[in-house]
């Protein structure tokens, strides 16, 4: 029997539904479908200057104003080129690297030290009500819904409150219905494998089970009493209870392949300190993408405007983010250093991710070959930011939809011909993955001259 | 370039505004509107004639308006010549209801054109005033209440104006998300691990509260700032009924939890064979006697356990329908689970019923005349612990509600009064609302680094290795500050605006020790122009000259600046909504809204940009009003000098709607004394009030309740108290009206 008749019989055998994703991924290889994407987005707090993102031997001006390039800037990253400190590890990934200067997003404005759901929804970085909800669908959203899975999008992250388990603060399914970013890294363990976690567990998700089911139909009867106007909310809260039962028996479903991918819970799952919850998310993260629980995951380091100054003392860094960014020194260490200090770890965690995708075959490759990370700030282009250039890497190609082997973008000058917005990099991105829509989040009115709709031509 | 990109923006910015306020003015009026019937006795002020257009208003705009606004010029591309005159059914309902507030206020005509004859003016605002009313009750006018930050949007002169009489009001009936307090108090009184330690010394219970944070997460997030808990901003997503059920099963768990002895055997109690209780209250005894494995469940132990954790959670008892149905999830679940998992998911199941996460006020009393609802007594009881408090009704409520003694008007009345006297009660919820109305909590979070603190206590010659910054102590003195003016309960709102009376890192419990003496050591007080600590006798009074309440206190004037900055614009945003009750647009799209950093200038001086004209038109309603706090520096010092030279904090108070009010100041203190004294000002302050109690947005058809409670609150001589139970014994508090569906659906296609 060929692999591709003994998968096809298989599947027939133990029913659709109950194949494990990853086996349904071998699957639809071996039906000859494409493999599935994957995106993972980092976001790290404080924006950075273009110089921090810039390798060496291509110019490009290094203040925060983006006011002198007339016109694209498209080279190839070669060995001469070397990326700043902060980037050194990423150095053996530049053959798939694309790094990405120029592009404005004007529009998340407003939002103090932080694009909030503007660095990943193109939207105002404050709502017209003075709060910081989200006014549009973020692209994490927009892209877990094209690439679905039991966790259409995984938001993990760190927040300047060690004590905050969940908060809202990038990353959104459409205007005011933010997407929590799990924080507590234990927390969102056991959202992804906590029912295969230990002995016990089976009973909790049976217990589990039998209350959602209980609550749902608690819920239910409550409606008949209500008025009219009351009746969305009470549907809202319905739908909460429903989905929650909906994911608990998919997650049935997969059991084994929840078993055979669950990360090894250990300390840093518990841990308090900011960098070693990263290191537990980009763990749980991976385990997640290899799974095929997620096909995005988005890491939040601290984003938003009342998360933002995350202390790294796990890093030997104890002055806060905000405070770095305001040039405050470190026991005798320049802010700017230990800035590349912690934009260091990101990359290791980023490199890690990467080695264990690489470890993963998928059709004639691997798992990395079919991903996309993308690396950038929630804050644009400073500290302080004015976000009319948006400093950011891109790593992989998406199984070939993407053309970002190996090259640096530099967008023209903010207004100028040809001038592009991160907007248009979303586009990409959706474009990449069948979602062909025209514009995204919210248009920048200074630039009505211009054409902010479509991908980037360049890319795609 | 920029001017044109600007109008461009604002286009765009007035269609969504027109919608934002369609829906917000007309909106509120679920209320209303519902209830044609009800509002049928008001009469429109005026009559709404097709003629009178041809005869007032037509020659009204062609004589003042259409210069600028018709077919040749459009400035601020508007156009009046061509609006319809169907104002209840017309498209342009937003536009004229824009047209009416500029008139009012005197921005329109422009000040150098001729002045408008006052009749014929009002005759032109009382034509639209009628038609804005009629349209309000229209039905497919109908939408959800307004958000919080929209209250402004109706008119104030319509409220308290003339045409108020004779209106009957209701709220909708509706069903309330507990507030992130409410329900963070009801796990604590519930769980063992808090509640008994209530009473035991303050470290005790600090411990449990915070073994209380670790183990629980908040599912509810509240706006940062504005009034936090309104009845239509919030609902249950996924994440939140995750963390719901997650707080649930750890309660459950921590009310039957056991002692083990050094074996990890639990111990048993001799007197009652049970195991014995983790905490000496609080743990149910018929919980603990389904923890036993040993020792298999019985319908009658079950049943026993579920009416209890009924009685615990939701104070009442389980129907007959309830229990039955509560026992087979239990037997259900001990079969899939385990016993002592079983049991607790059962007992977390009623910790989730939906009436623990909604306060229901559908109206389950009586019927009026009007076809209005009254609560029932158990929504009544509800009613008025939530609105003094963070916890659930007291036995007295309770006992009330259940004997028939909570049925009127005068029941309500009399349990308020109670509530409100009795020392022992903690009403929280009372200084919440000065809290969230003035800001100043939020100082905690307004970000100064350490150059910035440094420079400020080295400029009063403190030593470095003294350096400490604790903003939550001027937080603290401010919560004194108003706490001892509503203890006195006399001019509350005057007194706040006007007082040089403050409290510095007070500590009430131990008058001869600072509150923080870390702030002590590191030099506070010169946020207050005090050379020293002033020690026990406070409040102390600072020079007159220098100091009017609140909003010269350091907390609010360091929420209200930047790093190492004032900020006049947003203070003087504050001033324009808080105190103005004026509906400020935000910051259009395109407008880069940055203060050039230049340590040559001062705050005055880099704020020229904004008096560019297209900045001018918001900025000439902030500016003049924030720049006179430029009186105290960004730690809230009062300074008579900036960068060097003299200090600019001459301003002036416009567009209030009230002609006395309006004219120069020389600086803060004036300016605040001023509008101290307004009756407009004070009817606003009256307006948030009813904003918070009502958890929601005042509608025309509310007149007769804020009317009711200004007079209340003036006739007292200023009492807070008089002012709270006014609006709690108002029929917007007492009174639900359905809203009907077709209505919604109506609203929604529109």
């Amino acid at each position: 029997m060929k692999r591709r008749q003994f998968l096809q019989t298989a599947s027939l055998g133990a029913g659709g539904l109950l194949l494990s994703p990853v086996l349904r991924q071998v699957q639809a290889h071996a039906n000859g479908d494409a493999p599935p994407l994957r995106f993972v987005l980092v976001l790290e707090s404080n924006g950075r200057l273009p110089k921090f993102m810039q390798p060496s031997g291509i110019e490009w001006p290094e203040g925060q104003y983006h006011t002198r390039v007339p016109k694209l800037i498209d080279e190839p990253l070669t060995t001469e080129n070397k990326l700043p400190k902060g980037l050194a590890l990423l150095e053996p990934y530049k053959d798939r690297m694309t790094v990405i200067q120029g592009l404005s997003g004007k529009i998340a404005n407003g939002g103090g030290h932080s694009a909030n759901y503007g660095a990943l929804g193109c939207c105002p970085g404050k709502a017209p009500d003075g709060t910081y909800s989200p006014l549009t669908q973020t692209i994490d959203a927009a892209l877990g819904k094209a690439l679905p899975a039991v966790f259409p999008q995984l938001v993990l992250g760190v927040a300047k409150d060690a004590n905050l388990s969940m908060i809202n603060n990038c990353s959104a399914s459409g205007k005011n219905k933010p997407i929590p970013t799990i924080c507590n890294a234990a927390l969102a363990y056991s959202t992804v494998f906590g029912s295969v976690a230990e002995g016990a567990a089976r009973q909790q998700f049976n217990s589990d089970r039998n209350l959602l089911d209980f609550m749902v139909d608690d819920i239910r009867r409550a409606e008949s009493q209500l008025p009219g106007g009351e009746r969305e909310k009470f549907q809202q809260h319905l739908n909460a209870f429903e989905a929650l039962r909906e994911q608990q028996s998919r997650l049935n479903e997969i059991e084994s392949t929840l078993r055979k991918h669950a990360p090894v819970y250990s300390d840093k799952y518990k841990s308090p300190l900011p960098s070693d919850r990263l290191d537990a998310h980009f763990d749980l993260g991976a385990a997640s993408l290899i799974g095929g629980l997620t096909n995005v995951l988005t890491i939040a380091s601290g984003v938003g405007q009342d998360h933002m100054s995350v202390s790294f003392h796990g890093l030997g860094v104890d002055v806060a983010k905000h405070e770095l960014g305001h040039g405050t020194k470190d026991k005798g260490r320049e802010a700017n250093d230990c800035l590349d200090i912690i934009r260091s770890y990101h990359a290791e965690l980023i490199v890690r991710l990467i080695k264990r995708l690489e470890a993963v075959r998928e059709g004639d490759g691997t798992m990395m070959d079919n991903t996309l990370i993308f690396f950038t700030s929630d804050a644009g282009n400073t500290h302080h930011p004015g976000f009319d250039q948006w400093p950011s890497l891109m790593i992989g190609d998406l199984g070939g939809r993407l053309k970002t082997r190996g090259r640096f973008l530099g967008y023209p000058r903010y207004g100028a011909d040809g001038h592009r917005t991160m907007a248009n990099l979303y586009l990409s991105f959706l474009h990449a993955v069948g979602d062909r829509r025209k514009a995204f989040g919210v248009p920048d009115p200074n630039l009505r001259d211009l054409d902010q709709t479509g991908p980037l031509a360049e890319l795609i | 370039m920029r001017f044109n990109n600007y109008h461009d923006a604002k286009r765009g910015r007035g269609s969504r505004s027109s919608t934002g306020q369609r829906a917000a003015s007309l909106a509120l009026l679920v209320t209303v509107v519902l209830a044609t019937a009800i509002c049928s006795a008001a009469e429109p002020i005026g009559q709404l004639r097709a003629e009178d257009h041809r005869t007032v208003i037509a020659p009204f705009l062609k004589n003042h308006c259409i210069d600028c606004h018709g077919s040749d010029t459009q400035e601020a591309e508007l156009r009046l010549d061509t609006l319809s005159t169907d104002l209840v059914g017309g498209p342009d309902f937003a536009i004229w209801a824009k047209v009416r507030t500029r008139l009012i206020a005197g921005e329109m005509p422009p000040k150098d054109e001729p002045r408008p004859d006052k009749k014929e003016l009002a005759r032109v605002t009382d034509w639209i005033a009628a038609g804005l009313i009629q349209a309000e009750k229209e039905p497919q006018r109908t939408s959800e209440p307004a958000p919080p930050s929209q209250g402004n949007r109706v008119d104030h002169d319509l409220l308290f104006g003339p045409h108020s009489a004779g209106i009957v009001t209701a709220s909708p009936a509706r069903e309330w998300r507990v507030s992130p307090h409410i329900y963070f108090k009801f796990l604590q009184d519930l769980d063992p691990d808090v509640s008994s330690y209530y009473g035991k010394p303050d470290y005790q219970l600090r411990g449990a509260i915070k073994r209380f944070v670790e183990r629980y997460s908040q599912p509810f997030t509240a706006p940062a700032t504005g009034f936090s808990d309104y009845s239509g901003t919030f609902t249950i997503d996924k994440p939140t009924a995750e963390v719901l059920i997650r707080n649930a099963k750890e309660l459950a768990k921590s009310q039957s939890e056991w002692r083990v002895d050094k074996d990890g055997k639990p111990q048993i109690d001799r007197r009652t064979k049970l195991f014995t209780p983790r905490h000496r209250t609080g743990i149910p005894a018929e919980f603990l006697a389904l923890m036993d494995t040993g020792v298999p469940p019985t319908p009658e132990t079950m049943e026993a356990a579920i009416r209890k954790q009924f009685e615990l959670v939701v104070l009442r008892q389980p129907n007959e329908e309830e229990l039955s149905r509560f026992r087979s999830l239990m037997e259900k679940n001990i079969q899939d689970a385990g016993q002592v998992e079983g049991v607790r998911g059962a007992l977390a199941s009623i910790i989730l019923l939906r009436e623990t996460i909604f306060r229901s006020e559908i109206g389950k009393g009586v019927v009026d005349e009007h076809g209005r609802r009254m609560l029932g007594p158990r929504e009544l009881a509800y009613a008025i612990a939530y609105a003094l408090t963070d916890s659930r009704p007291d036995p007295d409520l309770v006992a009330a509600a259940s004997e028939g003694r909570l049925g009127t008007r005068d029941d309500v009345r009399s349990q308020i009064e109670r509530l409100l006297n009795d020392e022992e009660i903690e009403k929280l919820r009372i200084l919440r609302f000065f809290q969230e109305y003035f800001g100043y909590t939020a100082a905690i979070s307004a970000f100064k680094d350490d150059k910035t603190v440094r420079e400020f206590q080295n400029s009063f010659g403190l030593k470095k290795d003294k350096f400490r910054y604790k903003p939550e102590v001027f937080v603290h003195d401010t919560n004194l500050l108003i706490q001892h003016i509503l203890d006195a309960d006399k001019n509350v709102f005057e007194e706040l605006l006007t007082t040089n009376k403050a409290f510095v890192n007070f500590n009430p419990q131990q008058p001869e020790r600072a509150f923080s003496t870390y702030a002590q050591q590191s030099g506070f007080e010169p946020a207050y122009n005090l050379t020293a600590w002033p020690g026990k006798n406070q409040p102390v009074t600072l020079p007159a000259g220098q100091r009017a309440g609140i909003l010269t206190q350091p907390s609010w004037l360091i929420y209200y600046s930047f790093n190492d900055r004032t900020d006049p614009i947003h203070r003087g945003k504050w001033i324009r909504e808080r105190l103005l009750g004026a509906a400020m647009p935000s910051v259009p799209l395109s407008v880069d809204a940055t203060i050039p950093d230049d340590p040559e200038k001062t705050v005055r001086e880099r704020l020229v940009g904004t008096q560019k004209e297209y900045c001018w038109s918001c900025h000439k309603k902030m500016n003049p009003l924030g720049l006179t706090l430029e009186m105290y520096d960004p730690f809230g010092r009062f300074r008579t000098e900036e960068l060097g030279k003299p200090l600019d904090a001459t301003g002036s108070i416009d567009f209030s709607g009230e002609e006395k009010l309006d004219g120069p100041v020389k600086n803060g203190v004036e300016m605040i004394k001023r509008l101290a004294r307004s009756p407009r000002v004070r009817q606003v302050f009256v307006r948030h009030a009813f904003r918070y109690w009502m958890g929601r947005a005042e509608t025309i058809n509310d007149a007769p309740t804020l009317v009711a409670a200004d007079r209340a609150y003036v006739e007292s001589g200023g009492s807070m108290k008089a002012l709270i139970t006014s609006l709690l014994t108002s029929d917007s508090f007492l009174y639900r009206v359905r809203v009907k569906n077709k209505h919604l659906a109506r609203a929604r296609s529109n």
